[in-house]
């Protein structure tokens, strides 16, 4: 199974003063996975990274590449590539030689350098603007440069840190795709950091959810939207309702909850807020006992209902999560 | 929009404190000028004779003192020497602030401040006493001056840099610099240095300006630097000390201009990165 360039977290814990950022922290990467650090705020997503990067040490624990423990390892001496959240193209070079410092530093011949710079900014769409300086380019761009210097050396593990979340939503959708292209054509181990939910569903082959220093879950975005293992990843990852119908407490996710304006027997309620998505309507609907519920349906053209349609709540047939 | 374009404009009052500043500067400057480069008694000025024997021959023999040159080529070596101990010094320094410790920056910025309250006379008095005893040859060279003016020139260059370096997301390009493979040397030289370039030339320039017009402390340990030479030549040859002042006073003021000048510049760089982003 283990292959020689995973990347093991073992054991590692970290404490800045009093704040523990990370307890007991153990996590295997695979190589050529894209696996993706998903916690609240202030979790210690950072702080792992920047443990693997060799920024900080841990007070106790390992990292390993393969055999090698790295631990004591500095930063420049790591296979580690690394895109930060907020813009580090170096100002004063330009996008190419951005590209090429890695190599530079690892004393590639030039000819060499120049050939492997331009394929990288080639495969993130930024070819035509290698003599740019880094002001001259939107947030956007600058990532994707950023992002092709980090792989130019090709590292054993690409670190990424919020890279999208200075982005406005489109650009940080193209961005996103990019990066889970090019990881997954180059066959780049990737560790990738975010708050979003959604972008950790979308872009991930293995999700670890953490919550205070601890992972809580690990799995690919399907087990772990589908059978969370503990209320907080249940309620971190996607959004649940929590009802109790007919003596039964239920825990259900919102696409779970079928809405239907004819009158059955089952149970009833009211539409009391709606807002479009585009593809898919969601509706608050209070229910004649005083509940509260959020349902989600696809949309078709003359589908949706109005504030204050009165509603038969069901909860669809698949398996829903009981009282997690 | 009207009310800002009405603020925006200079007020008279201002206009006439500017002007009335400017006088108090600019006469004397003239007249001293006049003095120097100018063979008419005071006595006899008048229209006639406003463009009358104008001439450069104070300054001229000057250049031609045997003791002009020594003091001259003193003060450039113990510039370049206060520059190098001030960059060795203070760039660590800053750099410590701004990476490891930005909590203390108020603390070190009230450091380097110490200069302005502790008159010179005290410093050398301090120095003189502890030094004398524990290291006389130290005293006796020419160059001891140099620690004392990187001490002098402290409240300049650590401002400077540490403006510099705040202009920039440093610890962020240092991590980018080191996850790329650049060690912690390479680093400072090819990534800190080349982004901070403007803010290390106001920092060298300020700290010539302080050399080249440092008095007290050279009197007191009887150092012929230029400043020195300047005010003992002024007996010999009035003109030709005068005009010397004015040439220093706008090297001086060009440079402190160069350099406020190039601060900017860096500021402005940053403020185009931050209007980059979406
Ligand atoms: N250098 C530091 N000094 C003191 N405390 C720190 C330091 N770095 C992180 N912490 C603390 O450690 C905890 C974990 O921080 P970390 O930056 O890893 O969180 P995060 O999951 O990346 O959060 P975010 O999503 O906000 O970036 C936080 O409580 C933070 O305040
Ligand atoms: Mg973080």
């Amino acid at each position: 199974m283990s292959h020689p360039k995973d990347m093991y977290f073992e054991s590692v814990t970290k404490t800045f003063d009093a704040t523990v950022a990370l307890e007991n922290f153990s996590l295997t990467v695979r190589s050529g996975e894209l696996l993706t650090l998903l916690g609240p705020s202030g979790c210690g997503k950072t702080t792992a990274l920047r443990i693997a990067a060799g920024f900080e040490r841990p007070d106790t624990g390992r990292v390993l590449v393969g055999a090698v423990d790295i631990t004591n390892q500095p930063p420049h001496l790591r296979q580690m590539g690394m895109v930060f959240q907020s813009y580090s193209l170096f100002p004063h070079l330009s996008v190419i030689d951005n590209v090429t410092f890695g190599l530079r530093m690892k004393r590639v011949a030039s000819q060499e350098q120049r050939m492997r710079g331009l394929r990288m900014l080639e495969l993130v769409r930024m070819e035509g603007l290698t003599d740019r300086l880094p002001h001259q380019l939107s947030g956007g761009q600058q990532q994707r440069v950023a992002l092709a210097r980090a792989l130019a050396t090709q590292p054993d593990v690409l670190l990424l840190d919020e890279p999208l979340s200075a982005l406005d939503a489109k650009v940080r959708a193209e961005v996103r795709d990019e990066i889970r292209t090019l990881t997954t054509r180059l066959g780049t181990t990737t560790v990738f950091v975010t708050h979003d939910q959604e972008e950790a569903l979308g872009i991930s082959d293995r999700i670890c959810v953490m919550n205070k220093g601890i992972v809580e879950q690990v799995g690919s975005p399907t087990e772990i939207y589908d059978h969370p293992r503990s209320s907080f990843v249940a309620d971190f990852v996607g959004e649940l309702n929590r009802i109790r119908l007919g003596g039964v407490d239920l825990v259900v996710r919102p696409e779970q909850v079928i809405l239907d304006n004819c009158h059955t027997a089952d149970t009833g309620g009211e539409i009391v807020a709606t807002s479009f998505h585009g593809s898919f309507m969601r509706y608050q609907v209070r229910l004649d006992d005083g509940q509260a519920v959020t349902a989600i349906a696809k949309h078709t053209p003359g589908s949706g209902m109005r504030a204050g349609t009165r509603v038969t709540v069901k909860i669809g047939d698949e398996k829903h999560e009981r009282s997690v | 929009m009207a009310t800002l374009t009405n603020r925006l404009k200079t007020p008279l009052w201002a206009w006439v404190v500017i002007t009335l500043a400017a006088i108090f500067f600019v006469l004397p400057m003239l007249a001293m000028a006049r003095f120097a480069f100018q063979r008419v008694p005071v006595a006899l000025l008048g229209r006639n004779t406003l463009f009358d024997r104008w001439t450069l021959d104070g300054l001229v023999d000057m250049f031609r003192d045997p003791d002009f040159r020594p003091a001259l080529w003193l003060s450039l070596r113990i510039s370049v020497l206060t520059v190098a101990l001030t960059l060795l010094v203070m760039l660590p320094t800053a750099l410590w602030v701004n990476v490891q410790a930005p909590r203390l920056r108020s603390m070190v910025e009230t450091a380097t401040l110490l200069p302005y309250v502790i008159p010179p006379i005290a410093l050398v008095v301090g120095a003189g006493g502890a030094f004398r005893d524990l290291a006389p040859w130290f005293l006796r060279s020419d160059y001891c001056l140099v620690p004392f003016y990187a001490v002098l020139a402290m409240p300049f260059t650590f401002r400077s840099l540490d403006t510099g370096l705040r202009s920039i997301d440093l610890k962020t390009l240092i991590e980018a610099s080191r996850s790329l493979g650049a060690p912690p040397t390479t680093t400072l030289l090819r990534v800190v240095v080349p982004n901070i370039s403007s803010a290390l030339l106001g920092t060298i320039f300020l700290t010539i300006t302080v050399v080249l017009g440092e008095f007290t402390i050279a009197s007191l340990l009887l150092k012929p630097t230029l400043p020195l030479y300047m005010s003992y030549s002024q007996g010999r040859n009035p003109q030709g000390a005068l005009g010397l002042a004015i040439l220093l006073l706008a090297l001086t003021t060009l440079l402190f201009f160069a350099a406020t000048r190039l601060r900017r510049r860096g500021a402005d760089r940053k403020m185009i990165r931050i209007g980059a982003m979406p």
